[in-house]
């Protein structure tokens, strides 16, 4: 005889606002099978919690409904606290009356009449609840990292150092990211390479850790505890075992105008290329399109002078597979294309540039040595005027967000502009200063009082270039008028975006992505580093623009969480796993067919004589991941979902009648 | 209902947990407000939806009927939502064929993001069954049984 | 061209490379074939085709009794409805032999009968449909051109005469379920008393269930006692599959999954409703 228990939450007012909730009770203690049915202000606080305990108790309930909040948020703990009083966590229901309620509807009887009916549907569902236990898988003992930026490499760091393996991938040939290319970093000025390199080289020389550069990966199959990752190594045409990273080839390449990525196309690099002279690892590879030997047949002296014979015009990518029960995702960002914003004269006039590749002159190993110059003549500028918000918080962009990171670096780049050219004059065009975090604040104000950068309240409206100067003409919103600045140099802080292929990643992944293509975490507040899938993390700018110590601690706390799951020997999987009725299965094929985790296989059904009598579908329940495609084609409802099953569904339908 | 009052369809939604039950979530979260007409129904994946329970739902009284899953592509378990697409390709053919309203099935998708969408989806879906009025196909037809007949 | 039907059942009996000819024998009336089972090469004789041959034998495919090494009488629809077992795993394509038949106006006695070159299933990879398709295309047409109400009352004249003996279900080739949902009584999704409500469920879950897989060979509709046009849903289906996913059953590849446990990135999506 089914005593299912009703407790319904006020959420303090979230709730009871719109929601009648006497009403619900009332019309939830007359559902067939309702022992006991109550309110309470706070349903997941601790007295709540008690209170449904001990009801559990004191009732001998067979089922407990909560109609409360969404089940994504409370619903682990409720059914702890069912599990505290002995219930079977897995007969307890949520009502979501609150997301999917409350919060939506404003006409109070509406929103009682479907509170009720919502009620209804989950104690019709809970009475036909099974008890459950958990799935226990084994898992394995290693961790992928994919991309090989700061959040990466702390990520790795901090795995390897609790003694676990990690494989870290990164598609470029060195590891470092985009903070290999910042020159000083805010708001302590030190330099970057400074304080990334140690971390690069203790990341390749830790015996937990195996770097893959110039690497991607293609595929993950598998679960939590349980991941298989295909990954693609691109032909390097070097032989990393073989090269000692001397550097003769990259003297003697004849092709010395390639334009180098890393330096944003401020300068060349040779065909045969380390990113940057601290590449970790430090040996190069070859760029297959600039190459004369391997687009020509022609050249060839990188393999004549290198002394160990590592060149290999003949090699190729190859492809790997390689298991883990963790992943954690650290690829990034891009910043938007400068080319977007003609107005401004990018890719025009030679002295607009992007704030990458002012950050590329900063620095004392960039192009200029350093310098910062006028590109068109090499002249050092006497005023630079920089533009904030390009692209960011620009609706008519589609980015209405916040890059979080320009308006710091822009205050240092205006900041270090005035300590190498004393009597040059900066000025900032910007929306808001946005200067949230420890030091920050402090550090505009210093660029502002000690740097005497100008700070312009507005947008700018256009660039043109008139008698070897650029006319930056904007408005300044404080003043109430117009201005014109004339300046040598204009710096464009273009707003951070996801990773050109962050999508087709995530879908590799089986992640989810927002309307840019920034992942998702499961929850932004509470599960910052978490996503829907178990078992991948995010770490770093992949999910939100984010600053160094942002994206360290993210790479760490991503760490923490993959720890957490490889630290179990066996993992307890939520039991929604299918199960085929061996008595009436006739083996069509269709659930094997269409399972999208191959868990399902053919079983030979045998007597005692071993003589076969049929072969029949069976579930490997460690592989099942309970989506329940299976069940949906199975014609004759052999198969079937444990906690979502047809009678639990059946019934949830049928409790409807009655609206 | 009598006659005066306005018509106000009950429309049972099917979706998948992962992204448009959490869509709906977000719409709660944000608060935006649309029309109390849908009775929700969560199961694992769009895969999960079996044709029989749509016509179970209009056998019970449903209005109208909402699918919806993840996007193509953003499938939670992958491909659950393709074999569902598949399946939504065909079905209301055979629904529509013996003379239920396109107007009562509405199949979507609504990605967690897309509180927006959810709330849209609703009030289009709400309007599009009240433009072809209550479903009495099935009642006359429940009426001919017995009572109680049908149960679990 | 019986008799090249009986001596090609009579060589597949004695090479043993089948243990039953499934075919047709004389029935009581003239209008009516009824099938024969040929275990003994001296039976042979008794065999016939005629235009009232009406196909359907591949219902017998997967009962035990065949099993073992069978050859059919077979029309084209009773070919494909072979070549979906076998895809199904329901049976295996080195058990069957055919002796394949079409007759270009079934059920009229001057209707004109060939006979099929060929032997195994795999030598029908692309069977020819049947001439009957036409009209039940232009009737399928006729009631989708109806209103959504007429279409309504149209189906509910139907179905309310259903009795619900099942003989639908019986006389199909893919009805091989051990135990049909129809049976399932927890939950029980279709009301089994032969009222009006059950008797919708039942009859388009029936349908629906052979979505992708029926080759329209009728046997449902001949077999049905009320004369309810279950031929009709059957054909809307199988040529609304057929248009949105170029899949016809039991043409092509056999080793290929089924229409619905498959799917393509690129299939379409007409029927989304974008809020």
């Amino acid at each position: 005889m089914a005593r299912i228990g009703v407790f319904v939450c006020h959420c303090g007012e979230n709730i009871a606002r719109t929601v009648d909730v006497k009403k619900v009770v009332d019309a939830a203690a007359q559902l067939p099978g309702v022992a006991v049915a109550s309110d309470y202000r706070y349903m997941c606080s601790e007295p709540g919690q008690r209170m449904i305990a001990d009801t559990i108790r004191e009732n001998r309930l067979t089922g407990l409904v909560v109609a409360a909040c969404s089940p994504q948020m409370h619903e682990k703990t409720f059914r702890r606290a069912a599990a505290s009083a002995g219930l079977n966590p897995y007969l307890v229901e949520m009502a979501n009356i609150r997301e999917h309620c409350s919060w939506v509807h404003e006409n109070r009887d509406e929103a009682t009449a479907k509170a009720i009916d919502i009620v209804s549907m989950m104690v019709a569902k809970v009475r036909q609840d099974e008890p459950l236990s958990s799935v226990k898988v084994p898992v394995t003992c290693r961790a992928l990292v994919i991309g090989g930026g700061i959040s990466g490499i702390e990520a790795a760091l901090s795995i390897a150092d609790s003694g676990v393996e990690v494989v870290l991938v990164e598609k470029e040939p060195s590891i470092g990211g985009h903070m290999a290319q910042l020159g000083e970093t805010f708001p302590t000025l030190d330099c970057s390479q400074c304080i990334l390199t140690p971390k690069m080289v203790e990341a390749a020389q830790h015996p937990n850790i195996r770097l893959m550069t110039y690497a991607e990966v293609e595929k993950l199959d598998g679960f939590v505890g349980n991941f298989k990752a295909t990954i693609r190594r691109k032909a390097r045409y070097v032989d990393a075992d073989l090269c000692t990273g001397c550097g003769a080839c990259l003297e003697k390449c004849p092709v010395k105008k390639v334009p180098s990525a890393f330096d944003e196309n401020l300068g060349p690099r040779t065909a045969i290329y380390r990113p940057f002279p601290q590449a970790v690892p430090n040996k190069p590879v070859i760029d297959a399109a600039a190459c004369l030997k391997l687009t020509k047949d022609a050249c060839g002296i990188c393999s004549k002078v290198c002394p160990t014979g590592a060149i290999k015009y003949d090699d190729a990518a190859s492809v790997i597979t390689e298991d883990f029960g963790a992943v954690i995702v650290a690829t990034g960002y891009d910043v938007l294309a400068a080319a977007e914003f003609g107005e401004y004269g990018y890719g025009k006039y030679a002295d607009v540039v992007t704030s990458l590749q002012f950050e590329r002159m900063e620095s004392a190993s960039g192009p200029t040595g350093g310098k910062i110059i006028r590109p068109s003549d090499g002249a050092e500028p006497r005023s630079i005027v920089f533009i904030q918000c390009c692209g960011s918080r620009d609706e008519a962009r589609g980015r209405p967000y916040c890059s979080k990171i320009c308006c710091m670096y822009t205050a240092k780049h205006a900041m270090l502009y005035k300590h190498k050219v004393h009597d040059g004059q900066a000025y900032v065009f910007y929306i808001d200063v946005r200067a949230g975090g420890k030091n920050y604040e402090e550090f505009v104000r210093r660029a502002v009082e000690k740097d005497s950068a100008l700070y312009l309240r507005g947008r700018v409206s256009h660039v043109y270039r008139e008698g070897g100067k650029l006319v930056v003409k904007g408005v300044d919103t404080l003043a109430g008028e117009a201005v014109e600045v004339k300046a040598d140099l204009v710096v464009l802080a273009t707003a951070v975006t996801p990773r050109a292929g962050a999508v087709a990643l995530a879908q590799t992944l089986g992640i989810s992505y927002d309307t840019y293509g920034f992942y998702s975490e499961v929850h932004p507040k509470l599960r910052p580093v978490e996503t829907s899938k178990a078992g991948v993390y995010l770490a770093g700018a992949c999910s939100a623009p984010r600053d160094i110590p942002d994206a360290v601690a993210s790479g760490a706390a991503a760490a923490a969480k993959a720890l957490s799951i490889l630290s179990a020997e066996t993992l307890e999987r939520e039991p929604t796993v299918a199960r085929v009725n061996d008595a009436t299965c006739v083996h069509c094929g269709n659930c094997i067919a269409a399972c999208p985790y191959d868990a399902i296989e053919d079983f030979e059904v045998r007597d005692r004589a071993g003589n076969l009598i049929k072969v029949i579908a069976r579930v490997n329940e460690s592989v099942c991941q309970g989506c329940g495609v299976c069940v949906a084609l199975c014609r004759s409802k052999s198969i079937d979902l444990a906690g979502f099953n047809d009678r639990q569904i059946y019934s949830q339908i049928d409790a409807l009648s009655a609206w | 209902m009598s006659d005066t009052r306005e018509f106000v369809p009950r429309i049972t939604a099917f979706v998948c947990n992962w992204c448009t039950y959490a869509g709906a979530d977000l719409a709660g979260t944000t608060r935006l407000a649309y029309p109390a007409t849908v009775r929700i129904i969560r199961v694992p994946c769009s895969g999960r939806i079996d044709p029989v329970f749509l016509i179970k739902a209009f056998e019970k009284g449903a209005d109208g009927i909402i699918v919806s899953g993840c996007h193509p592509g953003d499938c939670h378990y992958s491909s659950g939502n393709y074999y569902a697409r598949r399946r939504w390709s065909i079905f209301p053919k055979l629904l529509e064929f013996i003379g239920i309203e396109p107007e009562r099935l509405t199949f979507t998708w609504v990605s967690a993001s897309e509180a927006r969408k959810w709330a849209d989806v609703v009030a289009e879906a709400t309007e599009r069954v009240k433009s072809v009025g209550p479903l009495a196909h099935f009642a006359p037809l429940a009426a001919a049984a017995p009572e109680g007949e049908g149960a679990l | 061209m019986i008799d090249t039907v009986r001596s090609r059942a009579a060589e597949l009996l004695k090479s043993g490379e089948v243990s039953v000819v499934v075919g047709y024998r004389e029935g009581r009336r003239r209008e009516l074939a009824v099938p024969h089972f040929v275990r003994d090469v001296a039976d042979v004789d008794a065999l016939v085709l005629d235009p009232f041959c009406s196909g359907g034998l591949a219902v017998f495919a997967t009962r035990e009794a065949v099993s073992q090494g069978a050859a059919f009488v077979a029309t084209p629809q009773d070919i494909r409805s072979l070549r979906v077992l076998v895809q199904e795993g329901q049976i295996t394509s080195e058990n069957v032999r055919i002796i394949g038949f079409a007759c270009q106006a079934p059920g009229n006695p001057a209707g004109e009968i060939r006979l099929l070159e060929g032997s195994r299933l795999e030598d029908f990879d692309n069977v020819i449909e049947c001439a009957a398709d036409n009209n039940i295309a232009a009737e399928v047409a006729r009631i989708m051109a109806m209103p959504p109400e007429e279409r309504w009352r149209f189906w509910r004249a139907e179905f309310d005469k259903c009795v619900r003996c099942y003989a639908c279900r019986a006389a199909c080739p893919m009805c091989y379920c051990a135990e049909c949902i129809a049976d399932r009584n927890l939950p029980q999704w279709i009301e089994t008393t032969a009222r009006p409500r059950g008797n919708f469920a039942w009859n388009l879950i029936r349908a629906w269930h052979l979505a992708g897989r029926c080759t329209l060979c009728g046997a449902c509709e001949r077999a049905c006692s009320e004369g309810i046009k279950l031929t009709l849903l059957n054909a809307m289906l199988a040529a609304e599959v057929r248009d949105a996913f170029d899949y016809v059953a039991g043409f092509g590849c056999a080793d290929e999954a089924g229409v619905f446990a498959s799917f393509k990135d690129s299939d379409k999506e007409e029927f989304l409703i974008d809020g």
